[in-house]
C-alpha cells in the first residue's frame, strides 16, 4: 500500500522472529496472528521472549488501573455462574483463550 | 480501595486465586475479580475510550479467565500478565472491529496527547520497581517508546503503527521487538520466570 518507501525490501529481509514484539504486545491482527503462532509453536526463541515481554507490558498496564464501575464485580461473577469451564490439560505454548466463534 | 482489595483476598496470592478459579471455586473468582478490577477496567478504558463499552469489555475478559483458567501456568508467568494480556486483547479486538465497523480511521486517536511515559513509572507500587521502570523507559529510543506505546495504550497495529509513525513496517516490527528487549533486560524479567512470589 505505501510504494514510495521502499518497503518490501525492508520486509523481504527480515528475520522470521521479527514479529515477536508486536505479537505479545496483540499488536497483530487475523492470519498473520495465525501464521506468527505456527511459528511460535516451533521457535525456542519466541517461546522464551514471548512471557518475558508480557511480563514487561504488565508492568506498563498499572499505569492504567482506574476505580471500575460499582456494578462490574457482580454482573461479572453472576454471569459467570451460567458459563462452564475448560478442564484442565497441559499445553506447551503460554496460550491465551481465543475469541469465540461469535462476532459483535 | 487498595485496601479492601487486599484484603479481600484474604492473603492469597493472584496465582493461588486463579489455581482455585481453575478447580471452579467461585469465591476465588469473586475475589480474583475485586482484585484485578481497577487494572482489567483500566486497561479495557483507555483502550476503548468509553466506559461503558469498557465495562462489557472487562465482564468478557474475566469470563474469559473463569473459563479458560487452567491454561494458565505460573511457571510461564505472573497471573498479572496472563489476565493483561487476555484483557488487551480483547479490548483490542473489539475497537478493531468497532473501528472497521464505524470506518472510523485512526483520527481521534491521532490527535490524543500521548501518556506520559512517567505516569508510567509513578504507577508502580514499590519505589525500587517504580525507579528501575523510569530509568529502563528512559534507555528506550523515541522510536521504541512511541511504537510500544501505541501498540499498547491505543491497540493499533504493527501496520497502523509504522502509517502513523510513517516508518517501514520492518521497522515498526523491530522497534517493537527491540523495546519490549531492552526493558526485559533493563528490569531483569525472565531470569526468575514466574516474577514474583
Ligand atoms: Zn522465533
Amino acid at each position: 500500500m505505501t510504494g514510495e518507501r521502499g518497503v518490501s525490501a525492508v520486509e523481504s529481509a527480515e528475520d522470521e522472529h521479527a514479529l515477536v514484539g508486536a505479537y505479545a504486545l496483540n499488536a497483530v491482527a487475523g492470519a498473520e496472528r495465525s501464521e506468527f503462532e505456527r511459528h511460535l509453536a516451533g521457535c525456542p526463541l519466541c517461546t522464551a521472549d514471548v512471557p518475558a515481554f508480557r511480563e514487561v507490558i504488565a508492568g506498563l498496564a498499572r499505569s492504567t488501573a482506574t476505580t471500575p464501575p460499582d456494578t462490574l464485580v457482580d454482573e461479572t461473577v453472576a454471569r459467570a455462574r451460567s458459563v462452564p469451564q475448560e478442564r484442565a490439560r497441559r499445553r506447551r505454548l503460554w496460550s491465551m483463550p481465543r475469541r469465540r466463534a461469535r462476532e459483535g | 480501595m487498595q485496601h479492601s482489595e487486599k484484603a479481600s483476598t484474604r492473603g492469597r496470592s493472584p496465582e493461588e486465586l486463579l489455581r482455585q478459579t481453575a478447580r471452579g471455586d467461585a469465591s476465588a473468582f469473586e475475589a480474583l475479580t475485586r482484585y484485578f478490577a481497577p487494572l482489567v477496567f483500566g486497561v479495557a478504558l483507555r483502550v476503548c475510550e468509553d466506559r461503558s463499552l469498557a465495562e462489557e469489555v472487562a465482564q468478557e475478559a474475566f469470563l474469559d479467565i473463569w473459563r479458560t483458567a487452567a491454561r494458565y501456568e505460573r511457571d510461564r508467568g505472573s497471573a498479572h500478565a496472563w489476565i493483561v494480556t487476555i484483557t488487551h486483547r480483547r479490548a483490542v479486538d473489539q475497537v478493531r472491529s468497532e473501528r472497521a465497523h464505524a470506518r472510523r480511521e485512526l483520527h481521534a486517536k491521532a490527535l490524543l496527547p500521548m501518556v506520559d511515559f512517567d505516569q508510567v513509572a509513578e504507577a508502580v507500587d514499590e519505589a525500587g520497581d517504580r525507579e528501575r521502570l523510569r530509568t529502563c523507559l528512559g534507555v528506550l529510543s523515541r522510536l521504541q517508546r512511541e511504537s510500544i506505546h501505541l501498540a499498547f495504550f491505543d491497540g493499533l497495529t504493527h501496520t497502523q503503527i509504522s502509517v502513523k509513525l510513517q516508518v517501514p513496517l520492518g521497522t515498526a516490527k523491530a522497534r517493537l521487538r527491540e523495546g519490549l528487549g531492552n526493558l526485559k533486560s533493563c528490569m531483569g524479567v525472565g531470569e526468575k520466570a514466574g516474577g514474583r512470589a
